[in-house]
Parts: C-alpha cells; sequence; structure tokens
C-alpha cells in the first residue's frame, strides 16, 4: 500500500507528494479528479487532464533517480486560462537521461500536429524488438490526447521539473 | 476443443473467446502496469499461434476498458505488425462514444491495411 500526502493549495489547486513506487501513482487520479471537477471542467476534460497526470507520473517513477524518503511532487492548478500540471523529482546526474529527454520533447515539438507524433512514435514502437517500459509513447500521448505543451527544467539540486499546460 | 478462458493481472481481465472464424479478446478494467507486456505478449503470442494455422481473425473489443497506460500500447502495436506480416487478420474494437478512446484509437488507424486484414473500428 502507498500512502500519498495531499496537500490542498485552495479550491482549483493541490498538491501531492508520494512515494517514488509504481503502485502510488494511480493514487494520484481520485485527487487530480476532485480538483477538476471542483473547478467546473467537462468530464472528457477531466478524464484527459488525469491521464496526463498520470503519464507524468510514470515517467518520474521510471527515470528518476530518488534517495530514501525523497517524494515525488505533483502539482495541479486550473485558472480561467489554463490548467498546469506539473510534476518533480531527482534525477540525479545523469546527462545522458537528460539529453534524451530534451530531444524527446523538441521532437514532439516538431510537429505542427502532436497527432502526426503520436502515429509517427507508434510506427516506430512497432518496427522496434520490445523492450520493456521504454515506448515514449507517454509524452507523445500528453501531446496529442491530452493537448498539453510540455516544458521542462532542472535546478542546481538536480531536480527535473516537468509541466504540461492545457490551454482551456 | 474452442478456447475459452479468462485472463486476469491486477485490475486489467481479458476474456478469451473462439468460434469457427474469430479468436476473440474482450478486455475490461483498467492496465495500468509499469510493463504490461509481461502480461499481454505471452497472451498475445498463444492467440497468434491459435489463429494463424487456422486461418482465423483475432478480434480484440476494448469497448469495456477504463484506462490504459501508455506503454500498454506497445504490445498492441507489435501485435499488429506481427500479424500484418503473418498475414492473420486482426480487428480492434473501441468505444467511440467515449472521448479517451475515440483518440487512442484513432491513432491506432495508422496501421490498418487497405484490403481490411488490419481494421480499427468504433462500435
Amino acid at each position: 500500500m502507498s500512502v500519498i500526502e495531499v496537500i490542498s493549495l485552495g479550491t482549483h489547486a493541490v498538491e501531492l507528494r508520494m512515494p517514488p513506487v509504481w503502485d502510488a501513482v494511480k493514487s494520484a487520479w481520485e485527487p487530480c479528479q476532485a480538483t477538476l471537477r471542483a473547478a467546473g471542467l467537462p468530464d472528457d476534460e477531466i478524464y484527459s487532464l488525469c491521464m496526463v497526470g498520470q503519464e507524468l507520473l510514470e515517467n518520474a517513477v521510471k527515470y528518476g533517480a530518488h534517495t530514501a524518503g525523497e517524494p515525488v511532487r505533483f502539482e495541479l492548478r486550473v485558472s480561467r486560462d489554463d490548467v498546469i500540471i506539473e510534476v518533480k523529482n531527482s534525477v540525479g546526474v545523469d546527462p545522458v537521461r537528460l539529453r534524451q529527454f530534451d530531444r524527446a520533447i523538441q521532437w514532439i515539438r516538431g510537429f505542427q500536429d502532436p497527432f502526426e507524433a503520436y502515429v509517427e512514435r507508434m510506427k516506430v514502437v512497432s518496427a522496434q524488438p520490445y523492450a520493456q517500459g521504454q515506448s515514449g509513447l507517454g509524452l507523445t500521448r500528453i501531446a496529442y490526447e491530452g493537448r498539453c505543451s510540455l516544458d521542462f527544467y532542472v535546478d542546481e539540486s538536480n531536480t527535473l521539473a516537468v509541466s504540461a499546460v492545457y490551454r482551456r | 476443443m474452442a478456447l475459452r478462458h479468462r485472463y486476469a493481472d491486477k485490475e486489467l481481465v481479458i476474456d478469451a473467446a473462439e468460434d469457427a472464424a474469430t479468436v476473440r479478446l474482450t478486455w475490461s478494467g483498467k492496465s495500468t502496469e509499469r510493463e504490461p507486456g509481461r502480461f499481454l505478449v505471452p497472451i498475445f503470442t498463444d492467440v497468434l499461434a491459435l489463429a494463424t494455422p487456422a486461418g482465423k481473425r483475432i478480434a480484440m473489443d476494448f469497448t469495456a476498458v477504463e484506462y490504459m497506460n501508455s506503454s500498454t500500447f506497445t504490445p498492441i502495436v507489435k501485435l499488429l505488425d506481427e500479424a500484418r506480416r503473418a498475414g492473420v487478420s486482426v480487428l480492434l474494437e473501441f468505444d467511440g462514444a467515449r472521448k479517451w478512446q475515440a483518440l487512442s484509437f484513432s491513432a491506432l488507424r495508422a496501421f490498418e491495411t487497405p484490403d481490411g486484414r488490419i481494421a480499427v473500428r468504433s462500435r
């Protein structure tokens, strides 16, 4: 059983802190859904933004370099114009991983329509030997199905913050 | 003896059934595992081995699925690729009234073949 800490940041925002373990990821769905519902978003948008949160958290757990007791931090903020989902986790000092991540974001941005990026990624995956856990589909799905733009930064403590911004 | 089996892994259930022309996999629940291929690939391997020599179509019904993470699509698109190369027909059915399914499975239409051997349809 994975325990997550839910911190309300007002009616339209929530912060979650969770252990970097796989089973904790799905625990984020309910507080995410409740916050989006309280903000008055329609059901389809709530579902797709919860999906965005799940995909970002899955990436954080999969690829983070976590130290003991250090949580993955998830923040969801709804405003009149947009919804911002940000996930922060430690990435250690692996410049190769960060370069790969940067390339993946830039690759998605290179497509005028994120649908094309998603289809292209699926074609690449279908033709590759099966590699457990490295489909690379999550980010393109966020851009396509979630209709979010992606960004990230790394701070001086090697914490990676990945944000998905949905324009309402 | 015709195939009839329920595969289950945590929140995901796949019911397999076979008739004279089709091997049908009916999905329900949620697919949220870190490596869904560990559960799905052996099922797909068995189903391909059953369908190929018998000339049967593989039909997968996703209409009752509530959620699939992106990692779940990897074994599915690889199955489509393997089936195409093996000359096996595959039909994927989704619920077009559910927006997430319409979006996800519309993208899979890129794998459809002109002869209809690989098809993705809304129900």
